[in-house]
C-alpha cells in the first residue's frame, strides 16, 4: 500500500466514485427513459387523443348541437350556422383522422371500430342537418328542430357516448401507466437511495484514508521542513515510502545533506576570511608603518639633495669667480710679460748706456794714467798736472763706480725682472690648468647638477608611490575592517544553524580571538617615563631695518 | 832721459797680471793704451804676440802673462797695453806689453820697498826690485828692463822688421 | 672597521656606542626615531658641527655633547642639524582648497562675532608652511571684514625658527607661488644678483613663532586652535610617539576644530576623538 503512488490511489477512488456515479446515472437515466417513455406514450397515445377525442365530441356537442340550438332560436343566422356546422364537420374529420393516426391496439380498436361506425351515422345527420340547413328559407325553424331533435340527436349522440368510452378507456391506460411510472419512480428511488449511500460510505471510507494517509505523510514533511526552516540540521528524515511524499522526502533529505556540507564549507571559508582580514589588518599596518618611513626618508634625502644642490650652484659660482679671476690673471701676466720684456728692452738699453759710460770712464782712466804717467816723468814740475791727473782718475773712478752699481743695479733688476717673468710663466700653465679645471669643474658641477635634478625627481616620484601606498594601505586597513565584520556577518547568519552542538561555538570562539588579536596590536602603547624640560628661548630680534633691502614686486 | 834719472823717480804705475799686483816705474812708462786689435806675426815666439800701429810706427806686444808663467786668460775690456821703453844693450826700444788691468800712478817711498824674497821663486827674482804692501796687499815692483834682457828680446828687432814689412804691404 | 677613514669626509667611522647613546638620547628626547639604518645620515649631519667645532673624531664630539658644557651650548645646535626641515610654499594644495572651500566658510557660519580663527602650524620649520597658510587667511579677510586670525608656527630647530622670523627666501623657493599672490605678499631684494624675497611686514606680524619639543610632557601653550596643521612631522616619530603627539594636539585643539596631516601619515587604529572627513584631513568631535 505504501508503495502505490498518491496519484494512483486517487486515480483508482476517482474511478470507483465515477464508475458508481455512472452506475447509478445510467440505470437513472434507464428508468427515467421509461418513465419518459410512459409519458410520452401517455401524451401521444393517451392525452393527445383525449384532446382530439373531446373536440370530436365538442364539434358534434358543442358546434354542431349548439349551432341548430341557436338557430332553433333564432340566435344564429342560417348562413352563419351553415357554416359554422361546415366547419366543424371539417374539424371533426381532421381530429378523428388524426386520432386514428395514432397508435390504436387492443381494446381501443375494437371502441374505436364501433365509433367509426357511430361517427358514419353521425356524419350523415349533420350532411341531412346541413341539407335542411341549406334550404333556409323553406325550412323554418320548427323543422330544424324536428330534425334535430329526432335525428340529429339521437345520431350524435351515440356517437358521443363512444367517444366517452374511448376516453374513459384512454383515461384507464393513462392510469395505469402513471401507476407504472410511479411504482418505477419508487423503485428507481429507493434503489438510488441505497447505492448512494453504499457509494458515498465506500468513497468517503476510501477518501478519509487517502487524505489522512496524504496528510499524514505532507504533515510529517511539514514538520521536517518546518525544523529546517527553525534552522535546525540535525533533524533526521525517515521515510520508507516511494510514492511522491516519499520523493519529496528523499529530496529534502539530499537537500539537507548538501545544505549541511554547503554551509559547513561557508563556516570554513568565513572562518579563513576573517584569518585572512587580520593578517590584512597587520600587513596593511607595516605599509603604513612602511609609507611614514618611507616619507621620512624621501625627507630627508630631499633635504640632503637641497643642499648639495646649493653647494654645486655655490661650487659653480665660486668655479666662476675662479674662471674670470684666472684669465683676469692670465691677462695680467701677459701684460705683465709684455711690460717686463720692454722694461728688459729699456735696461738692456741703460746697460748699453752705462756700459758707454764705462768704456768712457775707462778711457779717461786710461788717459788720467797717461798724464799721471807723464807727470811723473816730468817730475816737479808734472806735480801739478799730476794732481789734475789724479782727480780726472778718481772722477773716471767714481763714474766707472757708478757705472758699475748702476749696472749691478740694472742686472739685479733683469734678473728680477726675469725671475718675475720666469715665475710669472711658470704659472701660466698653471692658470691655464686652472682654467681647464674649473672647466672641468663647471662641467661635472652641471653633471652633478643634473644627477641631483634627477634626484629630486625620483625622489618627487617617490613621494607619489609613499603617499599611494598610504593612501592605499588606509583603504586596504578599511577594507580589511569592513571584510572582517562582513566574515562576522556571515557567522552568525551561519550560527543560525545547528549542525551539531561543538562546532558553532568552536566558531565564534575562534572568530572572537582573532577579533581581540587584531584590536590589541594597536593598543600596546607603553607609558613613557618624564623627559626633562631641556630648549633654549629664542630672543626676538627685531629686524624691520632689514626691510630696508627689499621693494616691491 | 838719462838713465840715472829715470831709476830715481820714485813714481810707479801698478797693474794686475792674475792675482798679483805688480808696478813698473813711471820712467819705463811711456804710455798707457786700450786693447785693441793685435796684428798676429807668422813664425813668432809664444811671448810675441803680434804688434800694433801707434802713431805710425809698428809697436810690438808681449803677453806678460806668458813672461811670468801665468795661463792664458781672454782679453777683458780692462785689458790694457802698457807701452814700455825698455833698455836693452844700449837700445831703447818700445814693447807693449798686455796686462789685465791697470791701476793707479803711486808715488812710493823708497824706505817702504822690502826687498824680494829670495825663497820659492814663483817668477825670477831678477824681475823684482821689491816689493811695498799697500792696504794689506804687496805690490811687486818690476824692473822692466831686467825682464826684457833676455834671449827673448834678442829677435826683436827681426820681428820689428818683418812686422814692418808687413805693415807697409798693408 | 671602526678605524677606516673615510676618504671623502677624513673621519672616522663612528662607532656603534657612541651611536647608540646618541640614537637613545635623541629619540627619547625629542621623539624622533633614529634605527641604525640611518647611523651615515647621522654621522654627515654630525659632521657640519664637527667641522665648525673642529672636532676630529665622532667619539669626542659625542663625549662633548654629553658633557654638562655641551648639553648647555651645543645640544640644541645638534638638534638643529639632525632634524630635517625640508618644506615647501604651498605644500599639498589640497589641503589649502579643502581649507578655502570648507573650512572657512564653515567657521564664518558657525560663530558670532568677532570671528577670530587660531590656526597653529606644528612643525613649521622654516616658516613656508605658516605664511602659505596668512596669505591664504588674508585673502578670505579681505572679502569677509568680520574674520580675523592668527597663526602659531612651533619647531624644534632654532635655527629654522629664526629663518622662519626673518621671512627672507631665495627667488626659487617662491616660484610656486601664484603671481598675484606674489606681488600683493612679496617684496624682492633691491640687489638683483641676490636674488631673494620677502614677506611683507603686514603679514608677517599675524605670524608668531615658538619653540616646542613636541615629544614634551606638557606643550608651553596657552591656547586652544580652531586648526592645527600637523605635516610631514610624524614621519620621524615611531608609532608610539605619534600617539602620544597626536593625543596631546587634540587637546590643544577645539570641539569641531580640524586637524590636518600628511599626505603619506595615516592615524589608522588610533582611538582618537576625530572622524575623517576628508583622507589626511580630521574633525574633533564631541566625546
Amino acid at each position: 500500500m505504501k508503495n502505490i503512488q498518491i496519484s494512483t490511489k486517487m486515480y483508482i477512488c476517482v474511478a470507483i466514485f465515477v464508475m458508481i456515479i455512472v452506475a447509478i446515472g445510467i440505470s437513472n437515466i434507464h428508468n427515467l427513459s421509461k418513465v419518459d417513455q410512459g409519458v410520452k406514450t401517455m401524451y401521444n397515445n393517451r392525452v393527445l387523443p383525449l384532446t382530439q377525442l373531446k373536440i370530436v365530441s365538442d364539434m358534434l356537442a358543442i358546434n354542431v348541437v349548439d349551432a341548430t340550438n341557436k338557430m332553433n332560436n333564432d340566435q344564429m343566422k342560417w348562413r352563419e350556422g351553415y357554416r359554422s356546422i361546415n366547419k366543424a364537420l371539417d374539424n371533426l374529420d381532421l381530429y378523428w383522422n388524426t386520432y386514428i393516426k395514432t397508435s390504436i391496439e387492443g381494446d381501443e380498436l375494437e371502441l374505436k371500430n364501433e365509433a367509426e361506425i357511430l361517427l358514419n351515422q353521425a356524419k350523415s345527420s349533420i350532411n341531412e342537418l346541413l341539407e335542411i340547413i341549406d334550404q333556409k328559407d323553406s325550412t323554418s325553424i320548427q323543422q330544424l328542430d324536428n330534425f334535430a331533435t329526432n335525428k340529429l340527436f339521437s345520431n350524435i349522440d351515440p356517437f358521443i357516448n363512444q367517444i366517452n368510452e374511448l376516453v374513459n378507456y384512454n383515461l384507464e391506460i393513462a392510469e395505469n401507466i402513471y401507476h407504472n411510472s410511479d411504482e418505477i419512480y419508487d423503485t428507481t428511488r429507493r434503489v438510488t437511495i441505497i447505492v448512494m449511500i453504499i457509494a458515498i460510505s465506500i468513497i468517503v471510507i476510501i477518501c478519509i484514508y487517502i487524505i489522512t494517509f496524504i496528510s499524514r505523510s505532507l504533515s510529517y514533511a511539514n514538520s521536517v521542513i518546518n525544523q529546517l526552516s527553525q534552522g535546525d540540521f540535525s533533524v533526521e528524515i525517515k521515510n520508507t515510502s516511494k510514492d511522491e511524499i516519499g520523493t519529496l522526502l528523499n529530496n529534502i533529505k539530499l537537500m539537507v545533506e548538501k545544505l549541511k556540507e554547503v554551509l559547513g564549507f561557508v563556516q570554513i571559508t568565513a572562518s579563513n576570511i576573517t584569518n585572512a582580514s587580520f593578517q590584512l589588518s597587520s600587513t596593511a599596518q607595516e605599509v603604513s608603518q612602511g609609507s611614514s618611513e618611507q616619507a621620512s626618508s624621501t625627507e630627508e634625502v630631499s633635504s640632503t639633495v637641497e643642499e648639495i644642490l646649493s653647494s654645486i650652484q655655490q661650487n659653480t659660482d665660486n668655479a666662476k669667480e675662479t674662471e674670470k679671476i684666472s684669465t683676469a690673471a692670465a691677462i695680467e701676466i701677459s701684460q705683465v710679460e709684455n711690460s717686463s720684456s720692454e722694461s728688459l728692452a729699456q735696461i738692456k738699453k741703460i746697460a748699453e748706456r752705462i756700459s758707454i759710460i764705462g768704456e768712457i770712464s775707462f778711457q779717461t782712466n786710461i788717459l788720467a794714467l797717461n798724464a799721471a804717467v807723464e807727470a811723473a816723468r816730468a817730475g816737479e814740475h808734472g806735480k801739478g798736472f799730476g794732481v789734475v791727473a789724479s782727480e780726472v782718475g778718481k772722477l773716471a773712478e767714481r763714474s766707472k763706480l757708478a757705472a758699475i752699481e748702476i749696472n749691478e743695479l740694472s742686472k739685479t733688476s733683469v734678473a728680477s725682472t726675469e725671475n718675475a717673468v720666469t715665475q710669472l710663466q711658470a704659472i701660466a700653465p698653471n692658470i691655464q690648468n686652472t682654467s681647464n679645471l674649473v672647466q672641468i669643474i663647471t662641467a661635472s658641477s652641471l653633471e652633478q647638477n643634473s644627477g641631483a635634478m634627477e634626484i629630486n625627481n625620483a625622489i618627487q616620484q617617490l613621494n607619489q608611490v609613499t603617499q599611494q601606498n598610504a593612501a592605499a594601505s588606509e583603504e586596504l586597513a578599511t577594507s580589511s575592517e569592513e571584510l572582517s565584520s562582513q566574515a562576522e556577518q556571515l557567522l552568525e547568519i551561519i550560527s543560525f544553524f545547528k549542525f551539531n552542538e561543538e562546532s558553532n561555538s568552536n566558531i565564534s570562539k575562534e572568530f572572537q580571538k582573532n577579533k581581540k588579536k587584531s584590536l590589541t596590536s594597536s593598543h600596546t602603547y607603553k607609558h613613557l617615563e618624564k623627559n626633562k624640560k631641556g630648549g633654549i628661548d629664542l630672543d626676538l630680534s627685531k629686524n624691520e631695518n632689514v626691510d630696508l633691502e627689499f621693494e616691491k614686486f | 832721459m838719462e838713465k840715472t834719472k829715470i831709476n830715481i823717480l820714485n813714481s810707479y804705475l801698478t797693474f794686475n797680471l792674475g792675482n798679483e799686483t805688480f808696478a813698473a816705474n813711471v820712467g819705463n812708462v811711456l804710455q798707457i793704451l786700450e786693447l785693441t786689435e793685435i796684428t798676429k806675426i807668422p813664425k813668432a815666439p809664444p811671448y810675441m804676440k803680434g804688434v800694433i800701429n801707434l802713431r805710425g810706427s809698428v809697436l810690438p806686444v808681449i803677453d806678460f802673462r806668458h813672461k811670468f808663467n801665468l795661463p792664458q786668460t781672454e782679453y777683458t775690456k780692462n785689458t790694457c797695453i802698457i807701452v814700455l821703453s825698455v833698455e836693452i844693450s844700449d837700445e831703447t826700444i818700445e814693447i807693449g806689453a798686455i796686462v789685465d788691468s791697470v791701476n793707479q800712478v803711486l808715488e812710493v817711498d823708497s824706505n817702504e820697498i822690502k826687498p824680494a824674497p829670495g825663497i820659492g821663486n814663483k817668477y825670477k827674482s831678477d824681475f823684482i826690485n821689491g816689493i811695498i804692501k799697500i792696504n794689506e796687499s804687496f805690490i811687486m815692483l818690476l824692473d822692466i828692463n831686467m825682464i826684457f834682457s833676455t834671449d827673448d828680446i834678442i829677435n826683436l828687432p827681426e820681428t820689428q822688421e818683418i812686422s814692418e814689412n808687413i805693415e807697409t804691404s798693408k | 672597521m671602526p678605524h677606516e677613514e673615510s676618504k671623502i669626509s677624513g673621519f672616522s667611522e663612528m662607532s656603534l656606542n657612541d651611536f647608540n647613546r646618541l640614537s637613545n638620547f635623541i629619540s627619547s628626547n625629542y621623539g624622533i626615531k633614529m634605527p641604525v639604518e640611518k647611523k651615515i645620515m647621522l654621522e654627515c649631519r654630525l659632521q657640519k658641527r664637527m667641522r665648525h667645532l673642529k672636532f676630529s673624531s665622532y667619539h669626542d664630539y659625542c663625549n662633548f655633547i654629553f658633557s654638562k658644557q655641551g648639553l648647555v651650548d651645543e645640544m640644541h645646535n645638534m638638534i638643529d642639524v639632525v632634524s630635517t626641515n625640508k618644506t615647501d610654499f604651498f605644500r599639498e594644495q589640497k589641503h589649502f582648497n579643502y581649507l578655502n572651500n570648507n573650512i572657512l566658510p564653515e567657521f564664518i557660519g558657525l560663530k558670532s562675532s568677532p570671528k577670530t580663527l587660531n590656526l597653529l602650524s606644528a612643525g613649521c620649520s622654516s616658516g613656508e608652511e605658516a605664511y602659505s597658510l596668512a596669505m591664504i587667511l588674508n585673502e578670505f579677510k579681505e572679502r569677509n571684514p568680520d574674520f580675523d586670525f592668527s597663526i602659531l608656527g612651533t619647531d624644534i630647530s632654532n635655527i629654522v625658527l629664526n629663518e622662519a622670523k626673518n621671512a627672507i627666501y631665495s627667488a626659487n623657493k617662491v616660484e610656486i607661488i601664484p603671481y598675484n599672490l606674489k606681488k600683493k605678499y612679496l617684496l624682492k631684494s633691491k640687489d638683483k644678483t641676490l636674488k631673494k624675497v620677502r614677506i611683507i611686514p603686514e603679514i608677517r606680524a599675524k605670524v608668531k613663532f615658538q619653540r616646542l619639543n613636541l615629544n614634551e610632557e606638557n606643550y608651553n601653550v596657552n591656547k586652544t586652535f580652531d586648526i592645527i596643521f600637523c605635516r610631514n612631522t610624524l614621519i620621524y616619530f615611531d608609532h608610539i610617539v605619534q600617539y602620544k603627539v597626536i593625543s596631546k594636539l587634540c587637546q590643544i585643539l577645539k570641539t569641531g576644530g580640524y586637524l590636518i596631516i600628511g599626505h603619506s601619515e595615516t592615524l589608522f587604529n588610533m582611538k582618537l576623538p576625530l572622524t575623517q572627513v576628508s583622507p589626511t584631513i580630521f574633525k574633533k568631535y564631541e566625546k
